[in-house]
């Protein structure tokens, strides 16, 4: 009992925290470390170099790289059509997903920081989709564009339009995935810059009110560039989201029709799951690792320089 | 121009914030609104701004009404305490954000961005990011922002809360330098009275909702209205003790006749109880004993170099004396504080209500 | 007029939030039709009932993958708070040789894409004879870089002098951990639960490759299970199905929202 007064005393008389003194136990902390550390050696680490490895291999078909083959598969990448069309689609759906996602959170966020009571049921509608797992998600997204009892089709038919089932066109597959994939980022990224927007403090908006600038006006010359960082951080978190996907592509797609939507992660999985190429399956996943070291390596160089920040 | 508020009332929610506000503010007048933090001062300010709207009441502008129109036609500037800033722009970006959307040539835009800024003395500073300059320089880039505008009104809502003492002092000489100078109509709020006095042509004090006085600074000092105004304004505050006081014009401290420790009060004044105030400064102690002298015993001594603070103990009630120099006295000595012979010195108030007494009292100052 | 502006405005958030809403809101009502009415592309039908919910729970094996994806979930978010408090333990309050290094190291993880690692890991859980169990399911997800990140991050918040009084008592590492540290920071962990129960009730990939049978498959993969089984499109089942999956997470959500919120503001701005 006393002490727990003392401990609580004793957190109120300190501000200071560890950061100031990160050396205060001396303890042997090897065991602590071990579990987790053997754990990313083996389910990391290892697979990780083994990819990289098995990428200047060729397999056979249990996946066990046979012979050295140099640079072979990642030629071999490089020269198919198949390939280089998936990679320059990736790139497409992960800049139209991120900029998408962006700019409806955007919309979002500045709708929900309306001054209007009863907000909060808004925003909670707003952040709704967030959670909905990527399966579930693919299951409602199917139905609305089913050919047959798709309420999109329905509508389409109600107004006259003919019936294309937009599933079984490439653009339409493309549009499918990347709005289901939108549709559940949403929830997130509108948390994410709702928070920013409340954070920018009040007096802005007077000033500018003062001076006779419209809401959209404020929204886009103040808000905008004050959130900056925020949006860049988001942005590359949905870049990476983007080149990670695939359950909604398996449970919408499949990768087709016409390997429309037959993205970099999806390939990964069919190269080397359906069709045992492990080899080049591998050489693929190691561009995909190189994009995003990439992504996340632009992050770190430029938060710190070209985006503002007070 | 001058602005006239008539009945203005706000209420939030559950709250009251400002009832029944009534006040005129001349042209090219300082006008200080001062009060402790929760008095709806700044509310008041925002009212007036047009960021706030009112429950109740209505605005003029010289005499035009604005109360139900939005900032940007009231043609008014203002300045924050925290500067509002944007630090993504320089500080010419920043002193122009306030003209962007005004019907000006480029070239009188930037004519009025070099005027502000040299009036500011930030002319050098031009192209720094608000992040690159101090505390001080911030909030001259603010008021540059606020003057670039021309607008005939500026409000300022503690502008210097968020400064050292020093650079506090410097700023209230600038502020008061560019009022003189440009001769706009300045409303400006703080809770500091020290600023209030020294800044203002004339004072608002505001409380619980409503105006508790409103005059000039020597006004509010001399003739505090109330025993709020009367504490709120001058350092130390105000001795405010109750006192009784007989048939015979003499009166002791506390809400009983003490006989052995009555003092003849120096002019005609009914008898009663009161609230009797007398400023630390009107309240020295005397060499030797005298017949209107009041006996306390020292509790705390404050030498402050310049003056002397002196806190006694006289009957239960708790005095503060200030002497204008160096005074040596032990605690726990026995003093005798002299009560002043003037009426000006002696302020009485309604025991119940705090209301200061006018009648027969207030002509005595002098 | 400004009655006006304010009824427009309310008129375009509530449009907002049923658009946004739409597939789940369709997939709500859908879920309470029978699949005849839906198949007739009759939806405004008033024959609602919960027949669909019925039906899902007791002709598929949607129970079992319920359970599957609930033990599994919760053993990684039980494995993850515990390895990643350790760890970040560690990190923080111990002086350990190229601690900076290791860190270093373990941050590197997080750039590395998972998807990058399944061929070299599906092998590994095949040899060590896990696959198509709980073991190959959570036992690769019992750390996380992010996690022992995350923990670190609320550990470096502990005063000094909090500390210092822990050392004064003469608590041992794993006494010190548990009477001082985990109270502490007992916000930042639950969060850090949340979300790992979360992400993990929501993994697909993984699961995808190593479960074939209904014993271990969990419920997002059974999502696809079911919709491709169901040769005849039985639509008001698969959307009570898909509405049945999201309960868990959307209670996890309204649960955690105060801690969400609070710990998502810290992270979000700070970017």
């Amino acid at each position: 009992m006393e002490a727990d007064k003392t401990l609580k005393r004793t957190v109120a008389a300190s501000q200071q925290t560890v950061r100031a003194h990160l050396r205060i136990v001396r303890q042997p902390a090897v065991w602590f470390l071990l579990p987790s550390v053997l754990i990313l050696c083996v389910f990391v680490f290892y697979p990780m170099g083994k990819t990289i490895y098995n990428s200047f291999f060729a397999a056979n078909v249990r996946g066990e790289a046979v012979k050295f083959v140099g640079w072979a598969n990642y030629r071999t990448l490089f020269k198919d059509p198949l390939f280089l069309k998936s990679l320059s689609e990736t790139f497409v759906f992960v800049l139209v997903f991120a900029v998408l996602t962006l700019l409806i959170g955007i919309v979002l966020a500045r709708l929900a920081t309306l001054k209007l009571r009863r907000m909060k049921v808004f925003r909670t509608a707003f952040a709704g989709t967030m959670g909905t797992s990527a399966a579930a998600a693919a299951i409602l997204w199917l139905f609305l564009f089913n050919p047959s009892v798709g309420m999109v089709h329905l509508m389409l038919k109600a107004i006259g339009l003919p019936n294309v089932n937009l599933l079984v066109t490439p653009l339409g597959a493309q549009i499918v995935v990347i709005l289901t994939s939108v549709w559940m980022a949403l929830g997130f990224a509108f948390l994410i810059l709702l928070s920013a927007f409340q954070n920018v403090a009040p007096e802005y908006y007077e000033v500018a009110a003062i001076a006779g600038w419209s809401d959209w006006q404020q929204t886009l010359k103040i808000t905008v560039p004050m959130i900056s960082p925020t949006l860049f951080f988001l942005f590359v978190i949905e870049v990476i989201d983007g080149f990670k996907m695939f359950a909604q592509i398996d449970l919408i797609t499949g990768g087709g029709p016409d390997n429309a939507t037959n993205f970099l992660a999806y390939k990964i999985y069919l190269d080397a799951f359906v069709f045992h190429h492990v080899g080049i399956a591998s050489a693929e996943s190691v561009i995909l690792t190189v994009l995003i070291i990439f992504v996340t390596w632009i992050q770190f160089h430029y938060t710190e320089r070209k985006v503002y920040y007070a | 121009m001058s602005i006239r508020l008539t009945n203005v009332s706000k209420g939030f929610e559950h709250t009251q914030v400002l009832s029944d506000i009534s006040v005129t503010i001349a042209p090219g007048e300082f006008f200080v609104m001062v009060g402790p933090s929760g008095s709806g001062k700044s509310t008041l300010l925002r009212i007036i701004a047009g960021l706030t709207s009112v429950t109740a009441g209505q605005i003029y502008f010289d005499e035009r009404e604005v109360t139900a129109l939005p900032p940007k036609e009231r043609n008014l500037s203002m300045v924050f305490q925290n500067y509002a800033l944007l630090p993504f722009m320089n500080v010419a970006q920043n002193v122009r954000f306030g003209l962007d959307n005004q019907q000006l040539s480029a070239n009188e835009k930037n004519k009025r961005v070099d005027w502000a800024l040299d009036l500011v003395h930030l002319s050098g500073l031009r192209d720094r990011k608000p992040k690159a300059l101090s505390g001080g320089q911030q909030q001259r880039v603010s008021l540059a922002r606020a003057l670039a505008a021309k607008t005939p009104l500026v409000l300022m809502d503690e502008p210097l809360s968020n400064l050292d003492a020093q650079l506090r002092a410097e700023m209230r000489a600038e502020i008061i330098r560019l009022h003189r100078e440009i001769g706009m109509t300045l409303i400006y709020v703080t809770h500091d009275q020290v600023e209030a006095m020294t800044m203002g042509d004339r004072i608002l004090v505001l409380d619980a909702e409503q105006i508790q006085q409103l005059g000039t600074p020597l006004e509010l000092y001399n003739h505090p209205a109330n025993e709020f105004v009367a504490k709120f304004i001058g350092t130390p505050e105000m001795n405010i003790v109750p006192i009784t006081v007989n048939e015979h014009n003499q009166f002791s401290l506390g809400t009983e006749f003490a006989a052995q420790q009555a003092v003849p009060v120096p002019f005609a004044l009914p008898a009663g109880h009161y609230h009797l105030g007398i400023r630390p400064e009107q309240l020295v102690p005397l060499a030797a004993a005298g017949t209107a002298a009041l006996p306390a015993t020292v509790a705390d001594v404050q030498q402050l170099g310049n003056d002397t603070l002196i806190f006694s103990d006289c009957n239960g009630q708790q005095l503060v004396s200030r002497i204008p120099q160096q005074f040596e006295v032990a605690v726990g000595s026995r003093l005798q504080l002299a009560v002043p012979p003037q009426k000006g010195a002696w302020h009485l108030f309604d025991a119940q209500t705090g209301a200061a007494i006018k009648e027969g009292v207030a002509d005595g100052g002098r | 007029m400004n009655r006006l502006k304010n009824g427009l405005q309310y008129l375009l958030l509530t449009g907002v939030a049923v658009l946004l809403l739409f597939p789940l809101l369709l997939g709500f009502w859908a879920s309470l039709l029978p699949t005849k009415e839906i198949a007739a592309g009759r939806f405004l039908a008033t024959n609602l009932s919960w027949h669909n919910y019925e039906q899902a729970l007791l002709t598929t094996p949607l129970i079992r993958y319920l359970a599957n994806s609930l033990v599994t979930a919760g053993l990684i978010t039980f494995g993850q708070l515990l390895l990643c408090t350790l760890a970040a333990d560690a990190f923080v309050f111990s002086d350990l040789h190229y601690k900076k290094q290791l860190f270093a190291v373990f941050l590197v993880t997080m750039m590395l894409p998972f998807e990058a690692q399944i061929i070299p890991n599906f092998q590994t859980i095949k040899a060590f004879g896990w696959l198509d169990h709980y073991a190959g399911l959570t036992v690769p997800f019992f750390t996380s870089a992010f996690g022992v990140f995350m923990l670190r991050q609320a550990f470096l918040q502990l005063p000094a002098d909090l500390v210092r009084f822990g050392q004064y008592l003469g608590l041992s590492q794993l006494q010190f951990l548990w009477k001082i540290v985990v109270p502490y920071s007992r916000s930042m962990l639950v969060t850090f639960g949340l979300y790992t129960f979360l992400t993990q009730w929501n993994q697909y990939l993984w699961p995808l490759i190593t479960t074939f049978s209904d014993d271990y498959r969990p419920v997002q993969v059974g999502l696809k299970q079911l919709q491709s089984e169901d040769t005849f499109a039985n639509w008001g089942m698969l959307m009570a199905t898909a509405m049945i999956v999201l309960v868990p997470t959307l209670v996890l959500l309204i649960c955690g929202q105060k801690f969400f919120k609070h710990n998502l503001n810290a992270g979000g701005t700070k970017g």
